[in-house]
């Protein structure tokens, strides 16, 4: 457990209250957690502070978890690799969504109505604990 | 001298008047005498042939006695204006009885003087014009039917012309567009409609092969070879063919390029039993295809904002229930465990509606691949293992040996499979039996009473619950139906299982069918083509 000290999520959530549960959660799994309200504070976090992983939402105001997540994946290195888990209530089989998936892989593609955090947070070890290639 | 002079005087006068009776009777005309008093004086031969009497039966007689009187009183009346006026009266032309019947006849009658000039009576001279009077009766009738039958002919024409330019006028103004080929697929007419929405002109067209001319895309962009084109199926098959607004999306192209989605009903001219030609009708869908995704995208996005608010209590409540915000009382305990259950049953109503919504614009997709039924089956059964075990129930599972390989579309047979089992598991008692049985089976074979047209994989889930009463048996498969005895015992449930289940099966070419009886159980029959489900494209996969 003392790897989740060091390691940093960013959670990217416009509802206030699923953020804040996200981020107490992963809190009292260890984690160290920033969160952001919007696509484009999130860029700015993440670019920022190189979380080891990104929670991230699409539907949000002023720049959605797909555009944010195209923009992170042509900045850099970082930006290229880091693991997204895309948490929604949107559909998988809408186009943009698929082709934002091909293009920008994702590493999951969670529906939130569906995944307790238990879960959720058992993905992340998961993804985590995966070695990098 | 004397005396022999008087005998040849007489001889003479005798010689004479036999030759007069001679000519009389020889003229084919009937030739009459008469006095003042209407009585026939003198006869000819023809004049008795006709009455059919003899010289003595006429001569001396009263007209009166020989025609009806009214008849005779017409021809005293003739008479007596000759004899009157001194002068004669020719071509009179009347009716007259007679032993042939009736006839016409034609009488010039001359006053009939005496050696003194003084009118002792008439001379008649009569012809049977019958035969005339009937030829020109015969003319008269046949020009009036001649008129009649050109008054008839112009009626029509006008008609026909009027006809002709009433269906040139409606094919012209069509709102639809309208394209016609021969046998051979070459265009002989294509509507004003036709010419606006592809943006060419009849005459560039018309002899020309319709797919030298006409140009249709598919939903990737890519052009439909002939083979794939819907006027050739129809030449060929001589079945009609459809493009409808549910369904896969082709562009027709127009001539500067761009496309518009269409809907168009292509039948066959069929004459003698052949082929002929085809007509197409066809219209531009651009406006019902936007109506269709905006509904699409409203409903993708209202099941997203009502999902969102208990997403949040269902974390809220599982952190709670974790324990991870202090040691809960017991009852805090249960009703937070309440608040989750109901919460959660929130989130399938909204997933269930959001699949009816895409189910009825026919907005969902079908991807098979080939997949192992039985192992799927068995997966979903483990996954149900808890709330199997939790109602104590017996649950008996048959399986062929061999593994049965199939074209699924695997999340879509989940949900049929898992509504199935859970509606068996809850209107079971507690302790109650369940059997499943899963097998491959033939064309011509019976199950559930019902006769098997088609290899079918086969899916038998029976149980000994509740079953479904009589009288809401043809209501299973409606929306929001739950049976009356299900309701009392068992009150949550969004109802839309069944019907989900129903609309899948009936997108992809299986059946559902079941038996069962109130208080004794119920079993379902589920049924897939051995070859497969039918793909299914224009929309969204539907939620699980």
């Amino acid at each position: 457990m003392t790897d989740d000290k060091k390691t940093k999520i960013l959670v990217v959530e416009d509802e206030s209250i699923i953020n804040k549960t996200y981020a107490d959660e992963l809190r009292d799994e260890g984690f160290f957690v920033f969160t952001a309200g919007n696509g484009r504070d999130g860029l700015e976090l993440a670019l920022r502070e190189k979380p080891d992983l990104i929670l991230l939402d699409i539907l949000m105001p002023i720049m959605d978890g797909l555009t944010m997540m195209d923009k992170l994946r042509k900045k850099d290195s970082y930006g290229k690799n880091v693991p997204i888990i895309l948490l929604t209530n949107l559909s998988s089989s809408e186009k943009e969504i698929l082709d934002a998936i091909v293009k920008d892989e994702p590493a999951y593609y969670l529906i939130k109505s569906d995944w307790d955090l238990s879960s959720v947070v058992e993905k992340i070890r998961e993804r985590l604990n995966r070695p990098q290639l | 001298m004397e005396k022999i002079n008087q005998r040849k005087t007489k001889k003479q006068i005798e010689e004479r008047n036999r030759e007069l009776q001679i000519i009389l009777d020889s003229i084919p005309a009937w030739i009459f005498y008469k006095d003042k008093e209407n009585r026939f004086i003198k006869v000819n031969e023809a004049f008795c042939k006709v009455m059919g009497k003899t010289k003595k039966e006429l001569e001396g007689k009263s007209l009166f006695d020989i025609y009806p009187k009214k008849q005779a009183e017409a021809f005293l009346k003739d008479d007596l204006e000759i004899i009157e006026s001194a002068k004669p009266k020719r071509n009179i032309v009347e009716q007259m009885n007679s032993a042939k019947g009736e006839l016409w006849i034609k009488t010039d009658k001359i006053p009939y003087t005496d050696e003194n000039n003084n009118i002792i009576g008439i001379i008649g001279f009569a012809l049977d014009v019958t035969d005339q009077i009937q030829i020109e009766k015969n003319l008269e009738n046949a020009k009036i039917a001649a008129k009649n039958v050109l008054e008839d002919l112009s009626i029509e024409k006008s008609k026909l012309e009027t006809a002709r330019a009433k269906e040139k006028a409606i094919l012209l103004s069509i709102g639809d567009g309208l394209i016609a080929t021969d046998e051979k697929g070459n265009i002989i007419f294509l509507n004003k409609t036709a010419e606006k929405l592809l943006g060419t002109k009849n005459e560039k067209v018309a002899g020309k092969n319709f797919s030298e001319v006409i140009f249709v895309e598919d939903e990737k962009g890519i052009f439909l070879p002939l083979e794939k084109r819907h006027i050739n199926k129809v030449l060929i098959t001589g079945e009609p063919a459809f493009i409808t607004t549910a369904g896969p999306t082709y562009y027709y192209v127009r001539s500067d390029k761009t496309k518009f989605p269409v809907a168009t009903t292509i039948t066959p001219v069929v004459l003698d039993k052949k082929v002929i030609g085809v007509i197409e009708v066809f219209r531009d869908i651009t406006q019902e295809k936007e109506i269709d995704k905006a509904k699409s995208e409203f409903i993708s996005l209202a099941s997203h904002q009502l999902k969102t608010p208990p997403t949040a209590i269902k974390m809220l409540t599982e952190r709670l229930l974790g324990g991870k915000m202090g040691e809960l009382e017991k009852k805090q305990k249960e009703y937070l465990t309440d608040i989750r259950y109901s919460n959660q049953r929130m989130i399938d109503l909204v997933n269930a509606l959001l699949n009816v919504s895409r189910i009825e614009l026919g907005a969902f997709i079908i991807q098979v691949n080939e997949k192992d039924a039985g192992c799927i089956v068995q997966s979903i059964i483990d996954e149900l293992k808890s709330v199997i075990d939790k109602k104590q129930l017996k649950f008996k599972i048959i399986s062929p040996k061999k593994n049965i390989m199939l074209m699924l579309d695997e999340p879509l047979f989940r949900i049929i499979i898992s509504n199935l089992i859970i509606n068996a598991v809850n209107y079971t008692e507690q302790g109650g039996e369940i059997q499943l049985e899963y097998k491959i089976m033939d064309k011509g074979q019976m199950l559930g009473e019902k006769l098997l047209e088609e290899n079918y994989f086969t899916v038998i889930i029976s149980d000994k619950g509740y079953g479904i009463p009589q009288y809401q048996q043809d209501k299973v498969f409606t929306k929001f139906f739950r049976g009356d005895n299900a309701r009392e015992k068992h009150t949550d449930g969004t109802g839309l299982g069944l019907y989900i289940v129903k609309s899948i099966l009936d997108n992809s070419g299986g059946l559902i069918w079941f038996v069962s009886n109130e208080n004794k159980g119920s079993t379902f029959y589920i049924a897939i083509p051995m070859a497969g489900m039918k793909v299914k494209t224009g929309g969204k996969e539907l939620i699980c």
